[in-house]
């Protein structure tokens, strides 16, 4: 019977290449577009990503996600490293600045400084140099996608030259030396990212009374964080979260304030409602098409459970195809986008799986009832 | 349904086991009330086993009806309608496929044939029905189109046939199952005048040697002559058989209504 359910179906080439057409731009578009989501609500916390050692941030506590970050007294370090449970607490500054590339070129970029001494803060994942290097004089890090995209400059042959290690930049006229390249994740506005310590970066920032972003704590061996977050803001009077919570924080402040959900949203229904509707269209003419030769098995003595498992392998096929195809497509595009990280997880192909799979349900339960519902009898009508 | 669960038996039926069809006072009705239609209006027929019956009478008598009801794909209203033994009355729904597929063989006036299989997976279909694998389903299939001379056809697709030959690939999937009773719908409306003759031919002659029964519901008085036996319908109703009627072959209407169990016109051949 499959045999059957399959040679009929690819017997109708035309429509399946349209319920293919069909469900494969669906799925490219229920796979990408949350895909692009997610990845940019991704760079709405990557920074706290990036700085993985402390288990939690102190703030201004009027602070309401990671980028909004209001300067804090240095005074204030002092008051969570006295508070109970903290294994230990340094600052990390974090400020916008203006750098001018070997080229004469500028480029605006985040400036991140880390304590000096234990250079917490400074990223995990290094591809060029190493985090001691960071200490070296006017050592500067440059994040790899600053350095492919905002901070490359043009050969001769009109190429790009990534910024690499050695390379000198000028920041607030004072001489920045690049002596790593971070892997990090991408900034919210893909601006590059340049580590340095804490002391230095006060040096190439423009001068500001309060330069302290955050705070990052360590909790002691034992302690409960959440616990020992509130005990930090009952304490300071400060504002403290987990990194998570932090993590969370950022991602819900861009959710509700940008409409970025509901954008990618209305696209990914979009494409739910396309890929439906065209998919149904085709699969429910196929099966009109193929009426009589459903009554002919009926008539012969099929099961209507045998029909319906026609039914469904037909659907089922087209399904994965389109899927496949859509994913496919979908990940080529992330390939040839050198500027833009897809974030595929596996959450999220499930997620178009299942539209896709509830795309053929739809499109094969009204197929499904017209074949059940047929009379054996219209074999006997010429 | 297992694999194993349905085998065909390719020996001819035992003869002496009964009649395979039994009506009695066999009636239809399509609506109710002011718009119902009588389509049967207390049908009689007895099919004996290894005999070639022809139902004939003009459109709207009730023919395919009478057929479709004896084939178990539509219900009728009252009365007795054995196949086999099974009331096809009282049947239970779920039960028909199963009874169908190991018991009847179909023969349609528009052959359908699936475009998308080749004449040997379209012969194979009952038995791929049944749970047969499908190389051994084929295996079998080819063999049946030896049967109808299209050994040499059995890779060809539908579209590549002659009408002719989609009948005979129809007869051969007809029989595929080796059924009990074989009902065909004007087999011949479609073909000319020799490939009809020949078709139905080929189903006398695939009847008789395996001793199964046939049913064929045809307007082609030129085919009259392959039947065992001629019954006539009008108005929902077994008829004499119109004087005039071209049953050259065929005997006298005197010696049918000496068969015993032969309801109102039937004409026996001799």
């Amino acid at each position: 019977m499959l045999v059957i359910a399959l040679k009929t179906l690819f017997g109708h080439r035309i429509k399946v290449i349209g319920m293919v057409i069909g469900l494969a731009v669906a799925s490219l578009m229920m796979t990408q577009q949350p895909a692009t989501m997610l990845s940019i609500l991704a760079r709405t916390y990557s920074f706290i990503e990036d700085v993985s050692q402390p288990d939690i941030w102190v703030m201004d506590p009027m602070v309401k996600f990671v980028d909004d970050a209001k300067p804090l007294a240095d005074s204030k370090l002092g008051l969570v490293r006295s508070v109970e449970g903290v294994a230990w607490a340094v600052p990390i500054y974090r400020t916008s600045t203006a750098a001018r590339l070997p080229d004469g070129n500028t480029a605006n970029a985040l400036l991140i400084g880390v304590d000096d001494s234990s250079l917490i803060g400074a990223p995990a994942a290094m591809l060029s140099g190493r985090t001691e290097d960071l200490r070296r004089t006017d050592a500067i890090f440059v994040n790899d996608e600053g350095a492919r995209l905002r901070f490359a400059q043009k050969r001769p042959d009109g190429s790009d030259r990534p910024l690499q290690v050695g390379d000198i930049l000028e920041l607030n006229e004072r001489r920045a030396e690049v002596v790593g390249i971070a892997k990090t994740g991408a900034t919210f506005s893909s601006q590059p990212v340049i580590y340095t310590t804490y002391t230095r970066a006060r040096q190439y920032a423009l001068p500001q009374r309060k330069t302290m972003s955050f705070v990052l704590a360590k909790a002691k061996p034992g302690q409960n964080v959440e616990a020992l977050a509130t005990r930090i803001r009952d304490e300071t009077g400060l504002a403290a979260y987990s990194a998570t919570t932090f993590k969370e924080m950022s991602l819900w402040y861009f959710i509700r304030n940008t409409g970025i959900l509901i954008n990618f949203g209305m696209v990914t229904l979009v494409g739910f409602i396309v890929g439906a509707v065209v998919s149904g269209i085709m699969f429910f003419n196929f099966t009109q098409d193929n009426l009589r030769h459903f009554a002919v098995l009926k008539a012969i003595g099929a099961s209507p459970r045998q029909l319906l498992g026609m039914v469904l392998l037909q659907s089922f096929i087209v399904g994965v195809i389109g899927y496949g195809i859509g994913v496919g497509l979908a990940s080529g595009m992330a390939l040839i986008s050198s500027t833009f990280q897809i974030k595929f997880t596996p959450a999220l192909l499930a997620f178009s799986a299942g539209g896709v799979i509830l795309i053929c349900i739809l499109s094969s339960v009204i197929s499904m009832l017209k074949v059940l519902r047929l009379e054996p009898a219209a074999v006997f009508k010429a | 349904m297992s694999k194993d669960a349905f085998l065909v038996d390719p020996s001819p039926r035992p003869q002496g086991t009964g009649p395979v069809v039994e009506c009695r006072g066999l009636t239809k009705v399509y609506g109710e009330g002011d718009t119902a239609v009588h389509a049967l209006r207390g049908v009689d027929l007895v099919v004996e086993p290894g005999e070639l019956l022809m139902l004939v009478g003009p459109s709207g008598c009730g023919k395919t009806t009478l057929i479709s009801i004896i084939a178990g794909v539509l219900g009728g209203s009252d009365g007795v309608c054995q196949v086999l033994g099974r009331d096809m009355l009282h049947m239970r729904e779920r039960d028909k496929p199963d009874f169908r597929l190991r018991h009847l063989g179909f023969c349609f006036q528009a052959f359908n044939l699936n475009p998308c299989l080749n004449a040997a997976e379209n012969v194979a279909v009952p038995l791929l029905i049944g749970g047969w694998a499908y190389g051994k389903a084929v295996a079998r299939a080819r063999e049946l189109l030896a049967q109808v001379s299209l050994a040499d056809k059995a890779d060809a697709m539908p579209d590549q046939l002659s009408g002719g030959q989609q009948q005979r690939v129809a007869i051969a999937r007809a029989f595929a199952q080796a059924p009990d009773l074989i009902v065909c719908d004007e087999p011949t409306s479609a073909l000319d005048s020799a490939t009809g003759e020949k078709v139905l031919g080929l189903i006398r002659d695939m009847t008789h040697s395996s001793h199964r029964s046939v049913i064929v519901v045809t307007h082609d008085a030129r085919i009259f002559r392959f039947a065992d036996r001629i019954v006539a319908m009008e108005d929902g109703r077994i008829v004499p058989l119109a004087s005039g009627t071209p049953t050259a072959g065929v005997g006298s209407l005197s010696s049918k209504l000496s068969e015993p169990h032969a309801a109102a016109a039937t004409i026996p051949v001799t």
